[in-house]
């Protein structure tokens, strides 16, 4: 299916499956890990996940992220860097846990919280990156 | 005794040594020991679906008696059946397995 690009909360043609997300996530984060360092945003239960943005001429080039091994968590984490391909960091600033849940079906009610987390580990990353430039 | 039955293997497990020997011995509270959990891999957790007949009499034993029920979150998600449990099962990992565990840990855990 192809990817949407036009707007960050544009979600219905946007949506897809847990497992899917998963596997690409699990492939993502083995193949392409985070280079730069830094503290994991974590859970009250522990379960942490940090990102590493790579920004363009202000837009999102490149997302590597590192979850803990949480299926709901490294799904969310994965569709997060999918529908945030190509958007500007402003835009990517807007992705919100409602934004990220409403684009991933068949998560239960009480995994969802797993959204705001990885939306916290986002918005942290994306706040390293100063004007819309990525950090040096 | 306490013990908690991990389902891992498929086949007849759950229609028949769940549905047929270990439910209604717990329904007819002539089990002989303490369940305190079950966990589901795989197409076990089927029984787990809001509407399953099994899991109807099963969720209705877990409530009476205090037992956990959980699935395996990876293989609810790969069946696409994570959010059409019965409400209030939950789905999880074996982290998770053991925090649902620690307030009323097993002396025994049974893989079927």
């Amino acid at each position: 299916m192809a990817e949407n690009r036009g707007c960050c909360c544009d979600t219905e043609s946007r949506r897809a499956r847990v497992d899917d997300c998963f596997e690409r996530g699990r492939r993502r984060q083995r193949n392409d890990p985070p280079r730069r360092g830094g503290r994991p945003i974590r859970a009250r239960d522990g379960t942490g996940a940090i990102f590493d943005i790579d920004a363009v001429d202000g837009r999102i080039a490149g997302v590597r992220f590192r979850a803990d091994s949480c299926v709901t968590l490294i799904a969310y984490c994965e569709r997060l860097a999918e529908i945030s391909s190509g958007l500007s960091v402003g835009e990517g600033h807007r992705i919100d846990s409602e934004t990220l849940i409403a684009s991933l079906d068949g998560v239960p009610r009480a995994k969802r919280p797993r959204a705001a987390l990885a939306v916290a580990a986002w918005n942290a990353a994306l706040s390293r990156i100063p004007d819309g430039k990525e950090a040096e | 005794m306490k013990v908690a039955y991990v389902f891992a293997t498929q086949r007849h497990n759950v229609s028949y040594v769940l549905g047929k020997m270990i439910l209604p011995q717990l329904e007819e509270k002539r089990h002989g020991v303490e369940v305190v959990g079950m966990f589901f891999f795989e197409d076990n957790n089927y029984v787990l679906v809001n509407g399953n007949p099994i899991g109807e009499r099963l969720v209705a034993v877990a409530r009476e008696h205090g037992i956990m029920l959980m699935g395996c979150d990876q293989c609810c998600y790969e069946r696409e059946i994570a959010d059409k449990l019965f409400e209030g099962i939950p789905i999880g990992c074996f982290p998770d397995l053991y925090g649902a565990l620690s307030g009323n840990m097993p002396d025994q855990i049974i893989t079927l």
